[in-house]
């Protein structure tokens, strides 16, 4: 490496807002990369199936459970497990853990051990818990302990355990204990088989079930299921989605898909629109004359149109969408650039060594080429690095209005503008969804921050004007 | 014997058309130059000396405007030539360097980028050649360790480094004409004259001739065949050095002359032209020195004086320049 490049380098790296803007954009660009690590785009219904377009955030609907319970009986299961779920998804309550039993005591021992299997932090326990019912049992003679395990939750395995040990002089202890102990195991556990077990439950189809079977009054109902409730406001369940949910969809994978439309909006917007402002802005400022008189009034003319209405009016001819709106930055987004370009250029059209490099018969595209853009261009890099920020707050702004990312894009603004409603929180506790705003507006404003650090450093360094 | 000129500058007139008015930067400017010879243009500031050497090079800015004149070249009046066969003169037939070294190399490229790009822009070589060259031409300049310099960028040179590295690149192409426009008036005395001294040794070398432009008459004493005198866009005195300095029939020249000192002859004080070059948009009426003349009189307000050959090769802009024939005998 050059010596020159080195001391550059060495210089870059000194700069504080180089090193958090450096490293927050490493930290962004590793989220981006790593995104269908961090957040998989799997259909959260049936986590077996992708969902086809992982932008696309994938909405918990409650409308896909499937099997529609076809006795009374179980429909009074899923009745009561579902409304339990959906109680406890919102709130532990300590009360409900007795109607929770009653579930679980209704539910088979297959289906129980199934939910219990399918989570896996508790597999661990659950197998510790069995070894050791095992080895009791073994202890107390029985012969063959695991046809009684598979059953180890219900009245049947109490039976099983006292007809096993019948005749045993310590059945009385065993007894006692494994009934005192098998109640406090559900009782810790339940909220959380609950809620991972039964994640989304289709409370909808449970009322017209229950109603139907149950004939159950309305009033208890709506105490527990609050119908159309669920579906839009913001749910915290850190067990399962780490950032909350909000409308159906999880805020960790917006964040994190988001983190991907974010490069994208900054990076495709920011090439193609000082693309063409060095275009434009090197030709007028080169060239001069009456070229340069035409390009810079074209110039005027656009600056002097505001942005979010010239946004609109393009969006009713090309449509809403992410893509329309890039198309409408790229269009609306030059200006800053020719015009820096172009100012550059007339500074260092006067230098001596364009006039040498004349002088030597270069070419005039090769001038502008070698001579002219290298010497101009880091104040449009600098520029370019701060834009890239502030595209995605635009982009979001755009996106707030309606002619952005549709509805469920993967997009922080789009996530934002959800939680618009929810701003204000719920009678008597303001910051009760916090999470819906916090997390992908603190997303946003640590990579805005984070190319303006950026900016900043390289113009300390690179700025020829400012080298020393 | 007659020589034929290589470069004929015939009756230039360039005009500048700025907001204020019509600038008449050169107007009327008359010279030859040959084979191997050394033309010194000289004058004060904004007597057009730089405006004359870009309208040869075709180089100016779009106010400027060359509207009358010949400048004819190996045969071929440059001012009928396309830009593209304009590109092939620069650099590769006539090349030029300038007065700030520090400001004509381009700070973004090693001095071996910007010399390797006149080669390959004007030879058919390949990149590992042109650095050869490269290197070979820093050598031939006086750029010590050229293999290491090759690779620094601008500002790790010294200014009178940067203007060998600057010749080096006028060089490159082995121009049969260079113009050297004040190359050593951003420099001091002792490297100035190490730039001279240079200068000489590579024009007898590539056997080309020089126009060198400046204000100091110790330079043109120094370097020049033969002068041109320039007052106000216009050429005022011109012929051979000795003739020039010996005798002198302008009293411009005469003035400027008078304004070095000299330690052969006794002087109280040295003597200065008195007022300012005038104001390019209002260029008094009949000679244009005459405001400044100590020999002015009632004909010089009114009538400007032609341009006479006032012995064989010397030529004067003056109604009496007869008078300072006397002033010399006195
Ligand atoms: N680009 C331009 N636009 C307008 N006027 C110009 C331009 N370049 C030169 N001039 C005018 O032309 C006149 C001659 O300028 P020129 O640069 O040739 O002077 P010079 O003899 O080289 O002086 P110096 O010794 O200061 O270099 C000046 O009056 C100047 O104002
Ligand atoms: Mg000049």
């Amino acid at each position: 490496m050059r010596v020159e490049t080195k001391r550059t380098l060495k210089r870059f790296f000194r700069n504080p807002s180089a090193i958090i803007g450096v490293s927050l954009l490493i930290f962004f660009t590793v989220v981006a990369i790593a995104a269908p690590l961090l957040a998989p785009p799997l259909n959260p219904m049936d986590p077996s199936r992708k969902v086809h377009d992982p932008f696309t955030m994938p909405k918990v609907t409650w409308k896909q459970e499937p099997v529609p319970p076809t006795s009374k009986a179980d429909a009074e299961k899923a009745f009561i497990a579902k409304g339990i779920a959906k109680m406890l998804y919102e709130k532990e309550k300590e009360d409900l853990v007795p109607l929770a039993l009653k579930v679980v005591e209704n539910l088979s021992s297959e289906e129980l051990y199934r939910v219990y299997a399918k989570v896996s932090p508790l597999k661990s326990k659950i197998k510790e818990y069995l070894k050791t019912v095992k080895d009791k049992l073994k202890k107390a003679g029985l012969e063959n302990p695991d046809t009684y395990i598979n059953s180890f939750m219900t009245n049947d395995f109490l039976l099983a355990c006292k007809k096993a040990l019948e005749g045993d002089e310590n059945f009385p202890q065993v007894l006692k204990s494994l009934a005192s102990e098998i109640p406090n195991l559900r009782k810790t556990y339940l909220i959380k088989i609950f809620k991972e077990g039964f994640p989304y439950l289709d409370y909808d189809h449970a009322i017209s079930v229950s109603k139907e079977f149950l004939k159950v009054d309305g009033n208890v109902i709506d105490f527990l299921m609050e119908k159309g409730y669920i579906k839009r406001k913001p749910i915290r369940c850190v067990d399962y989605h780490i950032f909350g949910m909000i409308d159906g969809r999880d805020i960790f994978y917006g964040v994190v898909w988001g983190t991907r439309t974010a490069f994208r909006i900054g990076l495709i917007v920011t090439f193609f629109a000082t693309l063409i402002g060095l275009f434009i802005g090197s030709i007028s400022g080169y060239y001069g004359g009456w070229i340069d008189e035409v390009l810079m009034r074209i110039t005027d003319v656009f600056l002097s149109i505001p942005f979010l209405v010239a946004a609109i009016v393009l969006t009713t001819f090309l449509g809403t969408g992410l893509d329309k709106v890039m198309i409408a930055m790229v269009i609306f987004g030059w200006m800053g650039t020719a015009r820096l370009i172009r100012g550059n250029i007339l500074q260092v059209k006067e230098e001596q060594f364009i006039l040498a490099a004349k002088a030597l018969g270069v070419r005039d595209y090769l001038i502008i080429m070698r001579h002219v853009i290298p010497n101009t261009i880091f104040p449009v890099v600098i520029q370019a690095s701060m834009r890239m920020g502030s595209l995605v707050i635009t982009a979001a702004a755009l996106s707030f209005l309606g002619l952005g990312a549709p509805t469920g894009y993967a997009d922080w603004g789009s996530l934002l503008n959800y939680s618009r409603n929810w701003l204000l929180g719920a009678q008597g506790d303001v910051f009760k969804y916090w999470f819906a705003l916090v997390y992908p507006g603190t997303a946003m404003v640590l990579f805005v921050l984070a190319w303006n650090l950026l900016g900043d450093a390289l113009r300390d360094t690179f700025d020829p004007r400012l080298r020393g | 014997m007659e020589k034929q000129p290589i470069l004929r500058v015939e009756n230039l007139k360039t005009y500048f058309y700025t907001e204020d008015g019509v600038v008449k930067a050169v107007d009327g400017v008359t010279f030859d130059l040959y084979e191997g010879e050394t033309l010194g243009i000289v004058g004060e500031s904004g007597s057009g000396k730089s405006v004359t050497s870009l309208s040869i090079m075709r180089l100016l800015d779009e106010k400027g405007k060359i509207v009358d004149g010949k400048i004819i070249f190996k045969g071929k009046n440059l001012l009928e030539l396309s830009e593209a066969e304009m590109r092939k003169i620069r650099g590769n037939e006539i090349a030029m360097i300038f007065q700030e070294p520090m400001v004509a190399l381009n700070p973004v490229y090693t001095i071996g980028d910007q010399i390797m790009e006149a080669i390959m822009l004007h030879q058919n070589v390949g990149e590992s050649k042109a650095r050869e060259i490269a290197i070979d031409l820093l050598r031939k300049v006086g750029i010590p360790e050229p293999e290491k310099r090759v690779d620094q960028y601008p500002h790790q040179l010294s200014g009178g480094m940067r203007q060998r590295a600057m010749i080096a690149m006028a060089l490159s192409c082995r121009p049969s004409i260079l113009i050297a426009d004040e190359p050593t008036t951003a420099l001091d005395v002792t490297i100035q004259a190490q730039i001279l001294d240079l200068m000489k040794e590579l024009q007898k070398e590539y056997g080309m001739a020089l126009i060198m432009i400046t204000h100091d008459m110790g330079v043109i004493a120094e370097m020049a065949d033969r002068v041109v005198v320039m007052y106000a866009g216009r050429v005022v005195e011109y012929g051979e050095v000795h003739e020039i300095f010996k005798k002198p029939r302008h009293p411009y020249t005469y003035g400027l002359l008078s304004s070095i000192p000299r330690l052969d002859v006794e002087q109280e004080k040295l003597k200065s032209i008195p007022g300012t070059v005038p104001d390019p948009l209002s260029f008094p009426s009949g000679c244009k020195f005459h405001p400044r003349c100590e020999f002015a009189q009632e004909r010089c307000k009114n009538e400007e004086p032609e341009l006479v050959e006032v012995e064989p090769g010397h030529f004067s802009r003056c109604f009496f320049w007869e008078k300072l024939k006397e002033l010399e005998v006195k």
